[in-house]
């Protein structure tokens, strides 16, 4: 049980294909996550980077607070079920289940408790004494499953694990995996390519196409709110209806035109569309329309009033319980459907209807979703991106919610009026000088976006969850985020990126420096190699004054104990000599049982054949009579010559059938008998297992009480050993230190991020060029820093930043700097980026590394 | 009609038959002939070798008795150094092959495929070419003059032979190796309790394949035996037979020594063919 967390996950393969781009999850434990998504979208490869079977190209895994990146698949202390179930054909069903908690050195009692637990859990009972190749599809996936629960990993992964099962035995088995993740409260990750399976199963989805996720949602949301087109698309069946329009704003509201038929316009109030932005009203830009199957009807009696289309029948579906009615909007004649505009109604029956028939139908207009037609995105977002705003220009100064204050990097000089786009996270609630009411406040998962009139605009912001409708709220706007356009539409002010890009290589010591010369590097190094050597000077002082205390004990306990320890170990050879015995017997009894059962197998099977063997010669013999007595009773040719062939066919076909017949009987028995046998066999090496492991443990018990030194010796060893080895690699990992170079100045690297580039990029990382984006307020001023010069001021209302200027690689770069403090322009300081508050992507594949 | 067509049709295929029948018979006679007039030949009393049977009055079984009391054709010696070296031979070699087409058939490494192409390419030339070296590099070890480092020159190319392991590795699902690391195991787990069980046909065939081949070869014994200056007692069956054939009082203990050689072969290939069962790998996964 444990929670997941993946962060900027990405596979490439060695091919340059981007299996995986960019994939951010946090799963809660217990959560049952399914990664749906058509072939060839990376919902697997995810999975098997959770499992450790493929490598993670970038980015960072963890499984609980483990980072698990470079662990072995069998340290993650996860299981897996696979699509083709992967059970050890050469094991019992018994053994199958036993096998990693065998490997993993379980004692043997506690292994056979839990083999038992699973086999009851999932109804295997009486199949453990068989091999995977006696049973079915279902039963051998069961066994899979098995196999994983009764480990109690911590996340259980299920790789399509139903894909090879038939209809009827795959709704089974959802349903066992959706009772069993009740009962086990394990965290559940499952990919399919079944949204059927999606839905029912997740308490949450991941939607994935080509690589990167496209939502994660509870598949009700899913299905009520898609982001984008593709997901309205391929949750859901039937497939969501797909029409162009475009969105038309009139006085109080909004009309939908069908761009590629001749249809009645459909009206939406103004309300409905407040979350879109105003360039999607004005009637140019290409939008779709969907809606499901059950948001239209052609119900008689539900068709009236507004949005009512003309649908041209093509054919029907009928599932029993509903129909589905195939449409047009267009009048086509013949099968000539176009895709963009065909219609699928669901309804209760056929309505009378028939193929060609022109019907009426209501759109639920409440229940449409709209996406940009270039992007595919949607246009109502759950949460809007950015606040689209008329701004009038008072006295060469904005008028946008009050005459607060108002930011010179704005120039609105010789602009008369024009739209200012606020992005959701340039207003902060809480602090500043604006004022407003909420009017409207909507829960979108853990956030609460709230509607708010400042002035005469209504902007959509982020609140808590102590904000009520009503409220008067203060907020502070950050226009560096903003952007300004004038009545042509002409830019006059384009947001600031909010980080700043620098370019840098990773250098190893030597070669910094030997370009620099500077002896601080190397005294770095030394200090690191010094506190190592210190911190285990004290560590192994520890270490010997502890054990030489331990084992000055367990001398004097071994001493006292001397004198009964020879009759001790009498009594327990004793032991020992009557537990061998009890084996021997054991072993001669399974001989024998062994013998017997192939024996009674072999009787039956001799029965069984001679059984069959007198069956088919009677029923040679009976058709033979039969033939010759039809034939001597029989005169007429043709029913003569029919009776002749069906003879001469029998004849052909009775060996054929003898022979299908007595395989059948003679497979069936030789399951029977492999069953009975390897009961037999498994009950036999339980119990030799058994005794084996009490003979060496009441020696080792025996050793451990009377004999404490010797034991006590060989454990201090291995923990030198190992205390040692760790003092090599914390050695190791001091002498090695790295640098980014920005022209001609070092920055020494965290090791926490030099961990995760090499990670990230191998012995690649001396030829990569990294691009590293700091935030505004990171950058820390220092002595050995890059040179800077303070080339302006730039006042972005409620912040208010320095443009500084630098060469880098032969180009000029400015970079925007968020200080306190008070700087001359033309001033040159000394910067640095403060590492642990940046992003560093590397620029070739453009991966995020940190 | 339609009977007419219906009898005739069976006629030919009865034809037909009989035909193909006749063909097999007559390759099967002769496939089998030298190996009946060699038994035939080691029972003889006076070796003729220009009629198939002994004659009336001729039998006898002093060729064998020869074979093994004659001080000058020390059978049993050259049977055991063959025996032995064979034994080794295909110990090794089964280990090392069935090891290499595993790795080949598994791991993902640099050079992987450069390596399986010069392995193929190597292959395609004639062990023998490689005598001259092989023999300076025994002289180097100063192993030439022993029978025994044939073990070492047969073993040492043996890995070469990984094909047809490979190819059944190639067929064992990949998950089980998949389902084994996440059960707890390493490669070495996967290797010898998954893959080695379920490859029973594949390890009889590399046995017998790996002990057939030192058991009949006979130029690198030959090879050895003249380089090394080898006694007549040191040798191979390979090679005593053929120092035999020099011989034409020999005759028919030469024909009892060949009987007597492939006696072992027949032995292992019987008592190794019950667990020559195919269809172990069904119901590992899907199938």
């Amino acid at each position: 049980m444990a929670s997941l967390k993946l962060e900027h996950i990405y596979k490439v393969y060695p091919n340059g294909h981007k299996a995986v781009s960019d994939f951010n999850m946090n799963i809660e434990d217990g959560e049952f996550i399914v990664f749906v998504g058509p072939s060839g979208c990376g919902k697997s490869t995810t999975l098997r980077m959770i499992a450790g079977l493929e490598e993670i190209t970038s980015g960072e895994l963890y499984i609980g607070d483990t980072l698990v990146n470079d662990m072995q698949p069998k340290d993650r202390d996860i299981a897996m079920v696979f699509q083709n179930y992967a059970l050890y054909p050469h094991m019992t069903v018994y053994e199958n289940m036993a096998f990693g908690l065998t490997l993993r050195k379980v004692p043997r009692t506690e292994i056979h408790e839990k083999v038992m637990w699973a086999a009851d859990v999932l109804g295997l009972r009486e199949y453990l004494d068989r091999k995977p190749k006696a049973m079915s599809g279902g039963q051998r996936q069961r066994v899979s499953l098995g196999r994983a629960i009764l480990r109690n990993p911590k996340v259980m992964l299920l790789d399509e694990p139903l894909s090879n099962l038939d209809a009827k035995l795959r709704s089974q088995m959802r349903s066992e995996i959706s009772k069993l993740h009740q009962q086990l409260k394990t965290t559940f990750i499952y990919v399919t390519h079944d949204q059927v399976e999606a839905m029912t199963l997740g308490t949450r989805v991941v939607v994935m196409k080509l690589g990167r996720v496209q939502q994660i949602d509870s598949p009700q949301n899913l299905y009520d709110h898609p982001i984008n087109k593709f997901v309205a698309g391929f949750i859901g069946t039937p497939q969501m209806n797909f029409f162009n329009v475009t969105l038309k704003e009139e006085k109080d509201k909004v009309t939908v035109n069908f761009k590629d038929c001749e249809q009645p316009n459909l009206t939406l109030t103004k309300d409905q569309v407040l979350k879109a932005e105003k360039k999607y009203l004005q009637g140019d830009k290409g939008i779709i329309l969907g809606f499901r199957c059950e948001a239209i009807t052609a119900e008689t009696e539900l068709v009236k009033g507004d949005n009512i289309v003309n649908v041209t029948i093509s054919h029907f579906e009928e599932l029993g319980n509903e129909t589905l009615i195939y449409g047009d909007l267009k009048e086509v004649s013949g099968l000539g459907n176009d895709s963009t505009t065909s219609v699928i109604i669901k309804a209760t029956s056929k309505l009378g209807y028939k193929p060609g028939d022109v019907i009426k139908a209501k759109i639920d207009v409440q229940k449409i979703h709209l996406f940009d037609a270039e992007s595919e995105m949607t246009i109502l977002p759950p949460i809007p991106e950015k606040n689209v705003l008329p701004v009038d220009i008072v006295n060469e100064k904005m008028n946008l919610f009050s005459n607060a204050s108002k930011p010179e990097s704005i120039p609105v000089d010789f602009v008369k009026d024009g739209t200012i786009s606020l992005p959701i996270d340039s207003i902060t609630v809480g602090k500043g000088k604006e004022t407003g009411t909420i009017l409207k406040i909507e829960q979108q998962r853990k956030e609460y976006l709230a509607l708010v009139e400042a002035g005469n605009k209504k902007i959509f912001v982020l609140v808590n969850d102590k904000a009520k409708v009503g409220d008067k709220i203060t907020f502070s706007v950050d226009y560096s985020k903003a952007t300004f356009r004038d009545e042509n539409d002409k830019l006059i002010a384009s947001p600031l990126a909010d980080k700043d890009d620098i370019s840098a290589t990773f250098v190893n010591l030597k070669t910094a420096y030997e370009t620099t010369k500077n002896e601080s590097f190397n005294q770095i190094r030394d200090q690191r190699i010094k506190a190592v050597n210190d911190e285990y000077q004290q560590k192994e002082t520890e270490f010997a004054e502890k054990w030489n205390k331990l084992l000055e004990e367990a001398k004097v306990k071994e001493e006292s104990l001397a004198s009964q320890a020879d009759s001790k170990k009498a009594e327990v050879l004793k032991e020992n000599e009557q537990l061998k015995l009890d084996l021997a017997n054991a072993k001669t009894k399974y001989a024998q049982d062994k013998k017997e059962c192939k024996a009674k197998h072999t009787e039956i099977k001799k029965t069984e054949i001679a059984k069959i063997e007198n069956q088919y010669k009677q029923m040679w013999a009976k058709e033979a009579d039969e033939y010759h007595e039809s034939m001597a009773k029989n005169k007429d040719a043709d029913s003569r010559r029919s009776r002749r062939l069906s003879y001469q066919v029998f004849k052909e076909s009775f060996p054929q059938m003898k022979n299908n017949d007595l395989e059948r009987k003679t497979n069936a028995l030789e399951f029977d008998k492999e069953t009975e046998l390897n009961a037999i066999k498994s009950q036999f090496s339980q119990f030799k297992n058994f005794t084996t492991d009490k003979i060496k443990q009441n020696l080792v018990k025996f050793n451990e009480e009377y004999h404490p030194y010797n034991a006590l010796l060989a454990k201090q060893k291995e923990e030198l050993k190992e205390l040692q080895n760790k003092k090599k690699d914390d050695l190791l990992h001091a002498e090695l230190i790295f640098f980014f170079k920005y022209e001609d100045t070092y920055q020494l690297i965290p090791d926490e991020i030099t961990n995760k580039i090499i990670q990230g990029l191998g012995n690649k990382v001396f030829t990569k060029i990294f691009k590293i984006r700091v935030p505004h307020a990171n950058f820390i001023k220092t002595n050995d820093g890059k040179e800077y010069k303070v080339v302006s001021y730039v006042n972005y209302g409620d912040v208010k930043m320095y443009k500084c200027t630098t060469d880098c690689m032969g180009e000029k770069i400015a970079i925007y700097i968020n200080k306190a403090e008070e700087l001359e322009i033309g001033q040159t300081i000394s910067l640095l980026p403060d590492l642990s508050s940046t992003e560093i992507y590397e620029t070739e594949l453009n991966i995020r590394l940190y | 009609m339609e009977k007419k067509h219906y009898a005739s049709k069976r006629a030919l295929e009865k034809g037909n038959r009989i035909l193909v029948y006749a063909i097999l018979i007559v390759i099967c006679l002769i496939w089998v002939f030298p190996f009946f007039y060699l038994v035939f030949q080691s029972f003889g009393l006076n070796p003729n070798p220009k009629s198939i049977f002994p004659g009336p009055g001729n039998w006898t079984i002093n060729n064998y008795a020869q074979l093994f009391t004659n001080k000058s054709t020390p059978f049993f010696s050259w049977w055991l150094n063959t025996f032995i070296i064979a034994f080794f031979t295909a110990a090794l070699q089964t280990v090392l092959v069935l090891m290499t087409a595993y790795a080949l058939s598994r791991l993902r490494f640099t050079g992987r495929q450069a390596l399986m192409k010069l392995i193929l390419i190597l292959g395609m030339f004639p062990g023998f070419l490689g005598m001259l070296v092989i023999y300076y590099i025994l002289k180097l070890l100063n192993l030439n003059t022993s029978i025994y480092s044939l073990i070492l020159v047969y073993a040492a190319s043996s890995m070469m032979s990984y094909y047809i392991a490979k190819g059944f590795f190639d067929t064992i699902s990949k998950s089980l190796d998949e389902a084994v690391l996440i059960d707890g195991g390493t490669k070495n787990t996967v290797f010898w309790r998954v893959i080695l069980p379920l490859s029973k046909p594949i390890i009889i065939y590399t046995i017998l394949v790996s002990f057939t081949g030192p058991w009949g070869d006979f130029m690198f014994g030959k090879y050895i035996a003249i380089s090394g200056g080898l006694q007549v007692n040191e040798f191979t069956v390979a090679v005593g037979l053929q120092y035999l054939t020099g011989f034409d009082e020999y005759y028919g203990v030469f024909c009892a020594g060949a009987v007597m050689v492939s006696i072992p072969i027949t032995a292992l290939f019987f008592w190794l063919q019950r667990y020559y069962v195919e269809g172990i790998a069904g119901g590992a996964v899907k199938g």
